[in-house]
């Protein structure tokens, strides 16, 4: 069963996909994302060496055909297919490297990726917002080791960008500016919680952090979505994301676990995102100390309601000392 | 042809006589390729180049 069905009580959809239940799982003798070497059993990508390789998830939550929803609609309940995209990124054809051991050339080829499939998959009739994303670490839910990510093409602005689109319209109509452009310019101003800069981009932990060692990267001048960004622009993000990544291994000594997600304009043409929107990445660490998570319980699942154990000022402060290679 | 795992895991396709075309991604001074094709299951794969000079497949 793959179907999209609508919650009344809170506005929002949520998307079934039964069959990802079965999707391949922390295979121990064979990696599905490797190249496919000679005389060996296939895999995904049929090349005995590649730089950065992207595919239809062959477990999609959404697709391009999705199939007829399985249950009938309601005034009350109603019920869409699941359209869309769903895509995997590998990053490299080297099994054992992370994000944060990619060299700088390998990081900027992913933001040209990124940006590339932005536009690509954006100009689908069934895609309404894009945002690739890196679920790493087995604690976040990652079932395969080798370096990658994935690409939602998702069929309506998922909950959170939502809400952070009605800010950022609420903050307009306030202020006339963008409140990303203010956040970006009040940290780098401020310094206090800034991780790290370059020329036309902040990378901090954000005033608000929900998670402990959560990090925003965006740039200062305002763009909506990754194709916006200019050779330079994208020079610079790719530096960020190197030193963030690198910062976050260096912090305790191990590979941090992480979501990382790109939120960005959406692509269903809606002529207000351009000025709402403003391009940022976001990590969200699952870890609160080196050997303790923070986990998502009462008061977060079920209130929405953060309660965050390290002040944004001290984890700053502890990833700045991380950025430098000991 | 499609290769199938024994436990099912992954369905790959097999060799092709033909790599696909190289289309570029932004201006040349970016140096960035891509080669797209369907998969034997109609699944999409882009392989993206910056050396332009690919391995072909085994």
């Amino acid at each position: 069963m793959t179907e999209r069905r609508y919650d009344p009580t809170s506005d929002e959809w949520v998307t079934f996909a039964t069959h990802r239940q079965h999707r391949t799982y922390k295979p121990a003798d064979f990696c599905p994302l490797c190249p496919t070497r000679p005389g060996a059993d296939p895999t995904e990508i049929p090349y005995p060496s590649f730089e950065v390789v992207t595919f239809d998830n062959r477990f999609p939550a959404y697709s391009t055909d999705p199939p007829v929803p399985a249950v009938e609609p309601s005034g009350l309940y109603p019920v869409a297919p699941a359209a869309g995209r769903c895509e995997v990124v590998v990053y490299s054809d080297d099994h054992h490297a992370t994000f944060a051991d990619l060299d700088r050339g390998r990081v900027r080829m992913l933001v040209d990726v990124w940006a590339d499939r932005t536009e690509i998959l954006g100009a689908e009739p069934a895609v309404a917002y894009v945002m690739p994303f890196e679920n790493k670490g087995e604690v976040v839910g990652t079932t395969l080791s080798h370096p990658h990510g994935q690409i939602y093409g998702y069929p309506e602005v998922p909950p959170r960008a939502r809400r952070e689109l009605d800010a950022a319209r609420a903050h307009r109509a306030r202020t006339g500016t963008c409140v990303h452009c203010d956040v970006v310019a009040a940290e780098l101003a401020d310094g206090r919680r800034l991780v790290t800069s370059v020329d036309g981009w902040a990378a901090w932990v954000p005033f608000w952090a929900r998670f402990p060692y959560e990090v925003h990267i965006a740039p200062s001048a305002h763009r909506p979505a990754l194709p916006d960004l200019s050779d330079c622009e994208r020079e610079g993000l790719a530096t960020m994301l190197t030193r963030v990544t690198g910062a976050y291994d260096r912090l305790w000594g191990f590979s941090l676990p992480y979501v990382m997600a790109f939120h960005q304009q959406p692509t269903d043409g809606n002529p207000d995102w351009p000025a709402l929107s403003h391009l940022h990445v976001e990590f969200a660490p699952p870890h609160r100390a080196a050997d303790r998570l923070k986990h998502l319980a009462g008061s977060e699942l079920a209130g929405g309601a953060f309660v965050t154990d390290v002040a944004p000022e001290t984890a700053a402060a502890e990833l700045r000392a991380a950025l430098q290679e000991p | 042809m499609t290769g199938t795992r024994p436990d099912g895991d992954v369905e790959a396709p097999g060799p092709r006589d033909e790599d696909a075309p190289r289309e570029p991604v932004g201006d040349a001074a970016r140096a960035l390729w891509r080669r797209s094709e369907t998969k034997p299951d109609g699944r999409r794969l882009t392989r993206y180049e910056r050396t332009g000079d690919s391995p072909q497949r085994p």
